[in-house]
Protein backbone atom coordinates (compact mmCIF):
# COMPACT_ATOMS: atom_id res chain seq x y z
CA UNK A 1 0.00 0.00 0.00
CA UNK A 2 2.79 2.39 0.95
CA UNK A 3 4.61 1.46 -2.27
CA UNK A 4 1.49 2.33 -4.26
CA UNK A 5 1.07 5.66 -2.48
CA UNK A 6 4.75 6.36 -2.95
CA UNK A 7 4.43 5.71 -6.68
CA UNK A 8 1.35 7.94 -6.78
CA UNK A 9 2.97 10.91 -5.14
CA UNK A 10 6.47 10.52 -6.53
CA UNK A 11 6.36 9.43 -10.15
CA UNK A 12 9.60 11.23 -10.92
CA UNK A 13 12.62 11.68 -8.75
CA UNK A 14 14.23 14.20 -11.04
CA UNK A 15 11.78 17.14 -11.27
CA UNK A 16 12.30 16.81 -15.00
CA UNK A 17 9.44 18.18 -17.07
CA UNK A 18 7.91 15.87 -19.64
CA UNK A 19 8.88 16.16 -23.28
CA UNK A 20 6.30 16.71 -25.99
CA UNK A 21 6.83 13.10 -26.97
CA UNK A 22 6.05 11.95 -23.43
CA UNK A 23 2.89 14.06 -23.40
CA UNK A 24 1.85 12.51 -26.68
CA UNK A 25 2.62 9.05 -25.29
CA UNK A 26 0.45 9.79 -22.24
CA UNK A 27 -2.46 10.86 -24.45
CA UNK A 28 -2.22 7.75 -26.58
CA UNK A 29 -1.94 5.52 -23.51
CA UNK A 30 -5.06 7.04 -21.91
CA UNK A 31 -7.02 6.80 -25.15
CA UNK A 32 -5.95 3.17 -25.56
CA UNK A 33 -7.03 2.32 -22.02
CA UNK A 34 -10.38 4.04 -22.66
CA UNK A 35 -10.81 2.25 -25.97
CA UNK A 36 -10.05 -1.18 -24.53
CA UNK A 37 -12.39 -0.54 -21.58
CA UNK A 38 -15.19 0.59 -23.89
CA UNK A 39 -14.72 -2.46 -26.11
CA UNK A 40 -14.97 -4.70 -23.04
CA UNK A 41 -18.04 -2.77 -21.95
CA UNK A 42 -19.52 -3.17 -25.42
CA UNK A 43 -18.91 -6.92 -25.20
CA UNK A 44 -20.70 -7.09 -21.85
CA UNK A 45 -23.55 -5.04 -23.29
CA UNK A 46 -23.95 -7.35 -26.27
CA UNK A 47 -23.72 -10.44 -24.09
CA UNK A 48 -26.57 -9.13 -21.93
CA UNK A 49 -28.72 -7.71 -24.72
CA UNK A 50 -28.31 -10.77 -26.94
CA UNK A 51 -28.72 -13.30 -24.13
CA UNK A 52 -31.76 -15.48 -24.74
CA UNK A 53 -33.82 -17.86 -22.65
CA UNK A 54 -35.47 -20.82 -24.28
CA UNK A 55 -39.06 -21.78 -23.79
CA UNK A 56 -40.41 -25.11 -24.92
CA UNK A 57 -44.10 -24.77 -25.70
CA UNK A 58 -44.70 -28.43 -25.00
CA UNK A 59 -44.38 -31.86 -26.48
CA UNK A 60 -44.68 -31.74 -30.23
CA UNK A 61 -44.60 -27.96 -30.14
CA UNK A 62 -41.77 -25.69 -31.18
CA UNK A 63 -39.31 -23.89 -28.91
CA UNK A 64 -38.96 -20.12 -28.83
CA UNK A 65 -36.33 -17.76 -27.46
CA UNK A 66 -36.88 -14.47 -25.65
CA UNK A 67 -34.54 -11.91 -24.02
CA UNK A 68 -33.05 -13.28 -20.81
CA UNK A 69 -33.50 -9.96 -19.01
CA UNK A 70 -37.29 -10.22 -19.32
CA UNK A 71 -39.17 -11.31 -16.23
CA UNK A 72 -41.69 -14.13 -16.17
CA UNK A 73 -45.18 -13.20 -15.05
CA UNK A 74 -48.37 -15.14 -14.63
CA UNK A 75 -51.33 -14.36 -16.84
CA UNK A 76 -54.87 -15.66 -16.87
CA UNK A 77 -55.35 -18.26 -19.59
CA UNK A 78 -51.73 -18.01 -20.66
CA UNK A 79 -49.17 -20.77 -20.93
CA UNK A 80 -46.37 -18.28 -20.46
CA UNK A 81 -45.76 -14.55 -20.19
CA UNK A 82 -42.57 -12.49 -19.87
CA UNK A 83 -42.24 -8.72 -19.65
CA UNK A 84 -39.41 -6.30 -20.25
CA UNK A 85 -38.82 -4.56 -16.91
CA UNK A 86 -36.77 -1.85 -18.65
CA UNK A 87 -39.77 -0.58 -20.60
CA UNK A 88 -40.24 3.13 -20.08
CA UNK A 89 -44.02 2.87 -20.41
CA UNK A 90 -46.33 1.76 -17.61
CA UNK A 91 -47.31 -1.00 -20.04
CA UNK A 92 -44.21 -3.22 -20.19
CA UNK A 93 -43.33 -4.73 -23.55
CA UNK A 94 -44.25 -8.40 -23.35
CA UNK A 95 -44.40 -11.82 -24.87
CA UNK A 96 -47.22 -14.20 -24.09
CA UNK A 97 -48.11 -17.67 -25.30
CA UNK A 98 -51.54 -19.27 -25.17
CA UNK A 99 -52.71 -22.67 -26.30
CA UNK A 100 -56.34 -23.03 -27.26
CA UNK A 101 -58.09 -26.25 -28.06
CA UNK A 102 -59.10 -26.14 -31.69
CA UNK A 103 -62.32 -27.73 -32.90
CA UNK A 104 -61.82 -30.63 -35.26
CA UNK A 105 -62.94 -28.63 -38.24
CA UNK A 106 -60.74 -25.64 -37.31
CA UNK A 107 -58.57 -24.36 -40.14
CA UNK A 108 -56.29 -21.40 -40.35
CA UNK A 109 -58.63 -19.84 -42.87
CA UNK A 110 -61.38 -19.97 -40.28
CA UNK A 111 -59.11 -18.50 -37.66
CA UNK A 112 -58.33 -15.64 -39.99
CA UNK A 113 -62.03 -14.78 -40.03
CA UNK A 114 -62.81 -15.28 -36.37
CA UNK A 115 -59.67 -14.28 -34.51
CA UNK A 116 -60.00 -10.48 -34.77
CA UNK A 117 -63.60 -10.78 -33.61
CA UNK A 118 -62.52 -12.85 -30.63
CA UNK A 119 -59.79 -10.35 -29.73
CA UNK A 120 -62.23 -7.47 -29.99
CA UNK A 121 -64.19 -9.08 -27.13
CA UNK A 122 -61.08 -9.31 -24.97
CA UNK A 123 -59.66 -5.81 -25.38
CA UNK A 124 -61.07 -2.31 -25.06
CA UNK A 125 -61.18 -0.07 -28.13
CA UNK A 126 -59.78 -2.89 -30.24
CA UNK A 127 -58.66 -2.01 -33.77
CA UNK A 128 -57.73 -4.72 -36.24
CA UNK A 129 -54.84 -3.40 -38.33
CA UNK A 130 -53.85 -6.25 -40.64
CA UNK A 131 -53.64 -10.00 -41.16
CA UNK A 132 -50.66 -11.43 -43.02
CA UNK A 133 -50.14 -15.08 -44.00
CA UNK A 134 -46.61 -16.18 -43.09
CA UNK A 135 -44.63 -19.39 -42.89
CA UNK A 136 -44.66 -20.64 -39.33
CA UNK A 137 -42.66 -23.19 -37.33
CA UNK A 138 -41.55 -26.28 -39.27
CA UNK A 139 -42.81 -24.70 -42.46
CA UNK A 140 -46.46 -24.79 -41.36
CA UNK A 141 -48.79 -22.07 -42.52
CA UNK A 142 -49.34 -19.35 -39.95
CA UNK A 143 -51.03 -15.99 -39.60
CA UNK A 144 -49.68 -12.76 -38.20
CA UNK A 145 -52.51 -10.57 -36.94
CA UNK A 146 -51.67 -7.01 -36.02
CA UNK A 147 -53.97 -4.89 -33.89
CA UNK A 148 -54.15 -2.13 -31.28
CA UNK A 149 -56.21 -1.49 -28.18
CA UNK A 150 -56.36 0.62 -25.05
CA UNK A 151 -54.92 -0.80 -21.82
CA UNK A 152 -55.02 0.65 -18.32
CA UNK A 153 -51.96 -0.92 -16.71
CA UNK A 154 -51.89 1.13 -13.49
CA UNK A 155 -55.55 0.63 -12.62
CA UNK A 156 -55.10 -2.78 -11.05
CA UNK A 157 -52.49 -1.42 -8.65
CA UNK A 158 -54.66 1.55 -7.69
CA UNK A 159 -52.49 4.02 -9.60
CA UNK A 160 -53.88 6.87 -11.63
CA UNK A 161 -51.60 6.69 -14.66
CA UNK A 162 -53.04 7.38 -18.07
CA UNK A 163 -54.36 4.54 -20.24
CA UNK A 164 -51.96 3.37 -22.91
CA UNK A 165 -52.43 2.63 -26.59
CA UNK A 166 -51.00 -0.84 -27.06
CA UNK A 167 -49.82 -2.23 -30.37
CA UNK A 168 -49.64 -6.01 -30.64
CA UNK A 169 -49.07 -8.90 -33.02
CA UNK A 170 -50.44 -12.43 -32.69
CA UNK A 171 -48.77 -15.31 -34.45
CA UNK A 172 -51.34 -18.07 -34.96
CA UNK A 173 -50.62 -21.60 -36.08
CA UNK A 174 -52.13 -25.02 -35.57
CA UNK A 175 -49.99 -27.63 -33.85
CA UNK A 176 -50.16 -30.66 -31.65
CA UNK A 177 -49.37 -34.32 -31.24
CA UNK A 178 -52.45 -35.38 -33.09
CA UNK A 179 -53.16 -33.65 -36.35
CA UNK A 180 -53.51 -29.91 -35.76
CA UNK A 181 -55.41 -30.11 -32.51
CA UNK A 182 -54.38 -26.88 -30.87
CA UNK A 183 -54.24 -23.30 -31.88
CA UNK A 184 -50.99 -21.74 -30.67
CA UNK A 185 -51.11 -17.99 -30.12
CA UNK A 186 -47.79 -16.21 -29.62
CA UNK A 187 -48.38 -12.55 -28.81
CA UNK A 188 -45.93 -9.68 -28.64
CA UNK A 189 -47.18 -6.30 -27.39
CA UNK A 190 -45.82 -2.92 -26.38
CA UNK A 191 -46.87 0.68 -25.83
CA UNK A 192 -47.50 1.94 -29.38
CA UNK A 193 -45.05 4.81 -28.76
CA UNK A 194 -42.30 2.30 -27.94
CA UNK A 195 -43.06 -0.24 -30.64
CA UNK A 196 -40.11 0.70 -32.81
CA UNK A 197 -37.71 0.32 -29.85
CA UNK A 198 -38.86 -3.26 -29.31
CA UNK A 199 -39.37 -4.24 -32.95
CA UNK A 200 -35.99 -5.99 -33.19
CA UNK A 201 -36.67 -8.05 -30.06
CA UNK A 202 -40.11 -9.06 -31.33
CA UNK A 203 -38.67 -10.00 -34.69
CA UNK A 204 -36.01 -12.13 -32.96
CA UNK A 205 -38.72 -13.94 -30.99
CA UNK A 206 -40.62 -14.81 -34.17
CA UNK A 207 -37.41 -15.77 -35.95
CA UNK A 208 -36.57 -18.20 -33.14
CA UNK A 209 -39.83 -19.97 -34.04
CA UNK A 210 -38.70 -20.14 -37.64
CA UNK A 211 -41.28 -17.64 -38.89
CA UNK A 212 -40.60 -16.39 -42.41
CA UNK A 213 -42.37 -13.78 -44.45
CA UNK A 214 -44.76 -15.08 -47.12
CA UNK A 215 -46.53 -18.38 -47.55
CA UNK A 216 -44.58 -21.49 -48.39
CA UNK B 1 21.58 20.37 -20.90
CA UNK B 2 19.53 17.25 -20.94
CA UNK B 3 16.74 18.95 -19.09
CA UNK B 4 16.88 21.96 -21.34
CA UNK B 5 16.50 19.67 -24.31
CA UNK B 6 13.54 17.94 -22.72
CA UNK B 7 11.78 21.21 -22.01
CA UNK B 8 12.56 22.55 -25.45
CA UNK B 9 10.49 19.70 -26.86
CA UNK B 10 7.51 20.41 -24.61
CA UNK B 11 5.38 23.32 -23.51
CA UNK B 12 6.45 26.10 -21.21
CA UNK B 13 7.51 24.92 -17.77
CA UNK B 14 7.26 27.10 -14.66
CA UNK B 15 9.91 26.94 -11.94
CA UNK B 16 9.56 24.25 -9.21
CA UNK B 17 8.51 26.67 -6.48
CA UNK B 18 5.67 27.76 -8.72
CA UNK B 19 4.65 24.21 -9.59
CA UNK B 20 4.70 23.26 -5.92
CA UNK B 21 2.69 26.26 -4.77
CA UNK B 22 -0.11 25.31 -2.42
CA UNK B 23 -3.61 26.68 -2.55
CA UNK B 24 -5.14 26.49 0.86
CA UNK B 25 -8.21 28.17 -0.58
CA UNK B 26 -9.00 25.13 -2.71
CA UNK B 27 -9.01 22.74 0.20
CA UNK B 28 -10.98 25.05 2.48
CA UNK B 29 -13.42 25.75 -0.36
CA UNK B 30 -13.84 22.01 -0.93
CA UNK B 31 -14.54 21.34 2.73
CA UNK B 32 -16.94 24.29 2.88
CA UNK B 33 -18.58 22.85 -0.22
CA UNK B 34 -19.29 19.63 1.69
CA UNK B 35 -20.80 21.66 4.51
CA UNK B 36 -22.73 23.88 2.12
CA UNK B 37 -24.21 20.89 0.33
CA UNK B 38 -25.36 19.38 3.62
CA UNK B 39 -27.08 22.69 4.41
CA UNK B 40 -28.57 22.71 0.91
CA UNK B 41 -30.09 19.28 1.51
CA UNK B 42 -31.25 20.31 4.98
CA UNK B 43 -32.92 23.40 3.56
CA UNK B 44 -35.14 21.42 1.20
CA UNK B 45 -35.79 18.54 3.56
CA UNK B 46 -36.35 20.27 6.90
CA UNK B 47 -36.82 24.02 6.52
CA UNK B 48 -38.69 24.14 3.21
CA UNK B 49 -40.03 20.63 2.72
CA UNK B 50 -43.20 21.92 1.04
CA UNK B 51 -41.48 24.29 -1.37
CA UNK B 52 -42.25 22.27 -4.46
CA UNK B 53 -45.80 21.41 -3.49
CA UNK B 54 -48.40 23.05 -5.63
CA UNK B 55 -45.86 23.47 -8.40
CA UNK B 56 -45.99 21.38 -11.52
CA UNK B 57 -45.00 21.58 -15.15
CA UNK B 58 -42.67 24.39 -16.17
CA UNK B 59 -42.32 26.16 -12.78
CA UNK B 60 -41.28 22.91 -11.09
CA UNK B 61 -38.83 22.11 -13.88
CA UNK B 62 -37.33 25.60 -13.67
CA UNK B 63 -36.95 25.33 -9.90
CA UNK B 64 -35.36 21.89 -10.30
CA UNK B 65 -32.99 23.19 -12.95
CA UNK B 66 -31.96 26.10 -10.73
CA UNK B 67 -31.34 23.60 -7.92
CA UNK B 68 -29.13 21.45 -10.12
CA UNK B 69 -26.78 24.41 -10.57
CA UNK B 70 -26.43 25.00 -6.83
CA UNK B 71 -23.58 22.51 -6.07
CA UNK B 72 -21.36 23.97 -8.81
CA UNK B 73 -22.30 27.54 -7.90
CA UNK B 74 -21.45 26.90 -4.23
CA UNK B 75 -18.01 25.51 -5.08
CA UNK B 76 -17.23 28.42 -7.39
CA UNK B 77 -18.44 30.91 -4.80
CA UNK B 78 -16.31 29.44 -1.99
CA UNK B 79 -13.31 29.09 -4.27
CA UNK B 80 -13.70 32.66 -5.52
CA UNK B 81 -13.82 33.97 -1.96
CA UNK B 82 -10.88 31.94 -0.70
CA UNK B 83 -8.54 31.96 -3.67
CA UNK B 84 -7.17 35.46 -3.20
CA UNK B 85 -3.41 35.00 -2.92
CA UNK B 86 -2.69 33.90 -6.49
CA UNK B 87 -6.19 33.91 -7.89
CA UNK B 88 -6.91 31.45 -10.65
CA UNK B 89 -8.76 33.26 -13.45
CA UNK B 90 -12.42 32.68 -12.76
CA UNK B 91 -13.25 33.04 -16.44
CA UNK B 92 -11.09 30.03 -17.25
CA UNK B 93 -12.61 27.96 -14.46
CA UNK B 94 -16.08 28.85 -15.74
CA UNK B 95 -14.90 28.02 -19.27
CA UNK B 96 -13.83 24.52 -18.20
CA UNK B 97 -17.07 24.07 -16.23
CA UNK B 98 -19.18 24.92 -19.28
CA UNK B 99 -16.95 22.87 -21.57
CA UNK B 100 -17.43 19.87 -19.26
CA UNK B 101 -21.19 20.43 -19.31
CA UNK B 102 -21.26 20.87 -23.08
CA UNK B 103 -19.25 17.74 -23.88
CA UNK B 104 -21.35 15.72 -21.45
CA UNK B 105 -24.68 16.98 -22.76
CA UNK B 106 -23.82 16.97 -26.45
CA UNK B 107 -21.65 13.87 -26.80
CA UNK B 108 -21.27 11.63 -23.76
CA UNK B 109 -24.85 11.25 -22.56
CA UNK B 110 -26.23 10.68 -26.09
CA UNK B 111 -23.51 8.04 -26.53
CA UNK B 112 -24.49 6.34 -23.28
CA UNK B 113 -28.21 6.48 -23.98
CA UNK B 114 -28.25 5.72 -27.70
CA UNK B 115 -25.18 3.79 -28.71
CA UNK B 116 -24.61 1.89 -25.46
CA UNK B 117 -28.30 1.99 -24.48
CA UNK B 118 -27.26 1.52 -20.85
CA UNK B 119 -30.81 1.52 -19.48
CA UNK B 120 -31.53 -1.68 -21.40
CA UNK B 121 -28.80 -3.79 -19.83
CA UNK B 122 -26.79 -2.07 -17.10
CA UNK B 123 -29.12 -3.14 -14.29
CA UNK B 124 -29.66 -6.70 -15.52
CA UNK B 125 -27.48 -8.07 -12.68
CA UNK B 126 -25.06 -6.87 -10.04
CA UNK B 127 -22.14 -7.92 -12.25
CA UNK B 128 -23.30 -5.90 -15.26
CA UNK B 129 -23.99 -2.92 -13.02
CA UNK B 130 -20.52 -3.07 -11.49
CA UNK B 131 -18.44 -3.85 -14.57
CA UNK B 132 -20.63 -1.93 -17.02
CA UNK B 133 -20.62 0.98 -14.60
CA UNK B 134 -16.82 1.02 -14.57
CA UNK B 135 -16.03 0.09 -18.18
CA UNK B 136 -18.67 2.19 -19.88
CA UNK B 137 -20.11 4.89 -17.61
CA UNK B 138 -16.99 5.45 -15.51
CA UNK B 139 -14.63 5.42 -18.47
CA UNK B 140 -16.75 7.78 -20.58
CA UNK B 141 -17.18 10.22 -17.71
CA UNK B 142 -13.50 10.10 -16.76
CA UNK B 143 -12.61 10.54 -20.43
CA UNK B 144 -14.82 13.62 -20.54
CA UNK B 145 -12.93 15.20 -17.65
CA UNK B 146 -9.59 14.17 -19.13
CA UNK B 147 -10.26 15.56 -22.60
CA UNK B 148 -11.81 18.79 -21.30
CA UNK B 149 -8.83 19.55 -19.06
CA UNK B 150 -6.23 18.21 -21.49
CA UNK B 151 -7.44 20.20 -24.47
CA UNK B 152 -9.22 23.03 -22.66
CA UNK B 153 -6.55 24.35 -20.29
CA UNK B 154 -3.59 21.96 -19.94
CA UNK B 155 -1.16 23.89 -22.15
CA UNK B 156 -2.38 27.28 -21.03
CA UNK B 157 0.18 29.35 -19.06
CA UNK B 158 -2.41 29.64 -16.30
CA UNK B 159 -2.00 25.91 -15.73
CA UNK B 160 1.25 26.49 -13.86
CA UNK B 161 0.80 24.68 -10.56
CA UNK B 162 0.38 21.03 -9.76
CA UNK B 163 -2.85 21.75 -7.89
CA UNK B 164 -4.31 23.42 -11.00
CA UNK B 165 -4.99 19.92 -12.29
CA UNK B 166 -7.28 19.34 -9.31
CA UNK B 167 -8.96 22.75 -9.65
CA UNK B 168 -9.78 22.50 -13.35
CA UNK B 169 -10.71 18.81 -13.25
CA UNK B 170 -13.09 19.52 -10.36
CA UNK B 171 -14.67 22.30 -12.43
CA UNK B 172 -15.07 19.90 -15.37
CA UNK B 173 -16.51 17.23 -13.05
CA UNK B 174 -19.03 19.69 -11.65
CA UNK B 175 -20.05 20.65 -15.21
CA UNK B 176 -20.62 16.96 -15.91
CA UNK B 177 -22.62 16.50 -12.69
CA UNK B 178 -24.74 19.56 -13.47
CA UNK B 179 -25.79 18.10 -16.82
CA UNK B 180 -26.66 14.77 -15.17
CA UNK B 181 -28.77 16.68 -12.67
CA UNK B 182 -30.43 18.65 -15.50
CA UNK B 183 -31.29 15.38 -17.22
CA UNK B 184 -32.69 13.95 -14.01
CA UNK B 185 -34.96 16.96 -13.54
CA UNK B 186 -36.18 16.99 -17.13
CA UNK B 187 -36.69 13.21 -17.26
CA UNK B 188 -38.84 13.32 -14.14
CA UNK B 189 -40.83 16.40 -15.18
CA UNK B 190 -39.40 18.39 -12.30
CA UNK B 191 -38.33 16.67 -9.09
CA UNK B 192 -39.51 15.90 -5.65
CA UNK B 193 -37.36 18.66 -4.18
CA UNK B 194 -36.32 16.90 -0.97
CA UNK B 195 -35.27 13.62 -2.59
CA UNK B 196 -34.10 15.50 -5.70
CA UNK B 197 -31.77 17.73 -3.69
CA UNK B 198 -30.10 14.66 -2.17
CA UNK B 199 -29.65 13.07 -5.58
CA UNK B 200 -28.09 16.25 -6.96
CA UNK B 201 -25.68 16.56 -4.06
CA UNK B 202 -24.61 12.92 -4.41
CA UNK B 203 -23.84 13.45 -8.12
CA UNK B 204 -21.93 16.65 -7.46
CA UNK B 205 -19.86 15.16 -4.63
CA UNK B 206 -18.98 12.05 -6.57
CA UNK B 207 -17.95 13.73 -9.80
CA UNK B 208 -16.11 16.59 -8.11
CA UNK B 209 -14.11 14.08 -6.01
CA UNK B 210 -13.24 11.56 -8.70
CA UNK B 211 -12.54 14.26 -11.29
CA UNK B 212 -10.29 15.90 -8.70
CA UNK B 213 -8.40 12.63 -8.34
CA UNK B 214 -7.86 12.45 -12.10
CA UNK B 215 -6.85 16.12 -11.93
CA UNK B 216 -4.06 15.23 -9.50
CA UNK B 217 -2.59 12.84 -12.08
CA UNK B 218 -3.00 15.44 -14.81
CA UNK B 219 -1.19 17.97 -12.64
CA UNK B 220 1.63 15.49 -12.06
CA UNK B 221 2.09 14.60 -15.72
CA UNK B 222 2.00 18.24 -16.74
CA UNK B 223 5.11 19.05 -14.72
CA UNK B 224 6.87 15.73 -14.15
CA UNK B 225 8.30 13.14 -16.45
CA UNK B 226 6.25 10.10 -15.44
CA UNK B 227 6.36 6.38 -16.23
CA UNK B 228 4.20 5.36 -19.22
CA UNK B 229 1.56 3.67 -17.04
CA UNK B 230 1.21 6.55 -14.59
CA UNK B 231 -1.50 8.66 -16.25
CA UNK B 232 -3.45 5.66 -17.61
CA UNK B 233 -3.42 4.26 -14.05
CA UNK B 234 -4.83 7.52 -12.72
CA UNK B 235 -7.43 7.56 -15.44
CA UNK B 236 -8.39 3.94 -14.71
CA UNK B 237 -8.53 4.64 -10.97
CA UNK B 238 -10.90 7.54 -11.50
CA UNK B 239 -13.15 5.52 -13.84
CA UNK B 240 -13.14 2.57 -11.43
CA UNK B 241 -14.08 4.78 -8.49
CA UNK B 242 -16.98 6.31 -10.45
CA UNK B 243 -18.38 2.89 -11.36
CA UNK B 244 -17.76 1.40 -7.92
CA UNK B 245 -19.24 4.38 -6.12
CA UNK B 246 -22.53 4.33 -8.03
CA UNK B 247 -22.70 0.55 -7.63
CA UNK B 248 -22.37 0.90 -3.85
CA UNK B 249 -24.70 3.88 -3.87
CA UNK B 250 -27.40 1.74 -5.48
CA UNK B 251 -26.89 -0.99 -2.88
CA UNK B 252 -27.01 1.45 0.00
CA UNK B 253 -30.04 3.46 -1.14
CA UNK B 254 -32.17 0.55 -2.35
CA UNK B 255 -33.04 -2.07 0.22
CA UNK B 256 -35.90 -4.14 -1.17
CA UNK B 257 -38.75 -1.80 -2.03
CA UNK B 258 -37.46 0.89 0.35
CA UNK B 259 -35.38 3.80 -0.90
CA UNK B 260 -33.09 5.33 1.68
CA UNK B 261 -31.61 8.46 0.12
CA UNK B 262 -30.04 9.57 3.39
CA UNK B 263 -27.81 6.51 3.53
CA UNK B 264 -26.69 7.36 0.01
CA UNK B 265 -25.91 10.92 1.05
CA UNK B 266 -23.85 9.77 4.03
CA UNK B 267 -21.89 7.40 1.80
CA UNK B 268 -21.25 10.21 -0.70
CA UNK B 269 -20.09 12.58 2.05
CA UNK B 270 -17.74 9.99 3.52
CA UNK B 271 -16.31 9.04 0.11
CA UNK B 272 -15.89 12.69 -0.91
CA UNK B 273 -14.21 13.52 2.41
CA UNK B 274 -11.78 10.62 2.10
CA UNK B 275 -11.04 11.31 -1.58
CA UNK B 276 -10.44 15.02 -1.02
CA UNK B 277 -8.19 14.27 1.95
CA UNK B 278 -6.24 11.76 -0.13
CA UNK B 279 -5.81 14.26 -2.98
CA UNK B 280 -4.77 16.95 -0.48
CA UNK B 281 -2.20 14.61 1.06
CA UNK B 282 -0.87 13.49 -2.33
CA UNK B 283 -0.50 17.07 -3.56
CA UNK B 284 1.23 18.13 -0.33
CA UNK B 285 3.69 15.25 -0.47
CA UNK B 286 4.39 15.73 -4.17
CA UNK B 287 4.96 19.46 -3.61
CA UNK B 288 7.37 18.74 -0.78
CA UNK B 289 9.23 16.33 -3.02
CA UNK B 290 9.46 18.88 -5.82
CA UNK B 291 10.83 21.55 -3.48
CA UNK B 292 13.25 19.14 -1.82
CA UNK B 293 14.67 18.12 -5.20
CA UNK B 294 14.82 21.73 -6.36
CA UNK B 295 16.87 22.64 -3.31
CA UNK B 296 19.11 19.60 -3.62
CA UNK B 297 19.97 20.32 -7.26
CA UNK B 298 17.72 22.22 -9.63
CA UNK B 299 16.92 20.04 -12.57
CA UNK B 300 14.05 21.96 -14.07
CA UNK B 301 14.54 24.29 -16.92
CA UNK B 302 12.21 27.22 -17.15
CA UNK B 303 12.89 28.11 -20.75
CA UNK B 304 9.62 29.27 -22.28
CA UNK B 305 9.47 27.45 -25.56
CA UNK B 306 6.41 27.65 -27.74
CA UNK B 307 3.85 28.32 -25.04
CA UNK B 308 0.20 28.10 -26.03
CA UNK B 309 -0.04 31.71 -24.97
CA UNK B 310 3.21 33.28 -23.83
CA UNK B 311 3.26 34.50 -20.24
CA UNK B 312 2.90 38.21 -20.13
CA UNK B 313 1.03 38.33 -23.40
CA UNK B 314 -2.62 39.43 -23.42
CA UNK B 315 -3.66 35.80 -23.46
CA UNK B 316 -1.53 34.82 -20.51
CA UNK B 317 -2.10 36.66 -17.29
CA UNK B 318 0.10 34.54 -15.05
CA UNK B 319 2.69 36.21 -12.90
CA UNK B 320 6.06 36.56 -14.57
CA UNK B 321 7.87 33.24 -14.58
CA UNK B 322 11.62 33.04 -14.38
CA UNK B 323 13.05 32.70 -17.86
CA UNK B 324 16.42 31.47 -16.77
CA UNK B 325 17.53 28.11 -18.01
CA UNK B 326 19.17 25.90 -15.47
CA UNK B 327 21.55 23.09 -16.10
CA UNK B 328 20.91 19.65 -14.74
CA UNK B 329 23.23 18.20 -12.21
CA UNK B 330 23.28 14.52 -13.10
Amino acid sequence: MSALLDALRRPSVTNQPPTAREQWRNDIAVLLVALVALLLGWTIRNAVVDARSQLSLGEGLPTLEYPRSWLQQGGEGLLFQAVDPASASTFDARLSVALREAPEEQTLAMAEMTWPLQRSKEFQWFRHLSTTPVTGPDGRPALRVEYAYIADPTRASGGNGLPVVVRAQDLLFLAGEALDTRLVVVTVAADADEWSEHADQFQAIFQSLGVKEGEQ
Amino acid sequence: MQSAQRASQGAWQPPPDRVAQDRRGLWIASMLELLGLVLFVGLFNFLLPDLGQGLDGLPLILLGLAMSLVPAALWMLFFHRLDRLEPEPKGKIAHIFFLGALVTGAIVQPLLQSLFDVDAWLYASWATELFGGILVVGVLHALTVYLVVRYGIYTDPEFDERVDGVIYATAAGLGLATVLNFEYVVAHGGVDLDVGSIRMVINALAYASFAGLLGYFLGQTRFESTPPAYLPAGFGLSAAFIGLFFFLEDRVTSAGFQVNSWAGLILALVVAGITLSLIFWLVQRANEETLRLAQAGPARTTAPVEPASPPGSPGGSSPEPSHESQEVEP
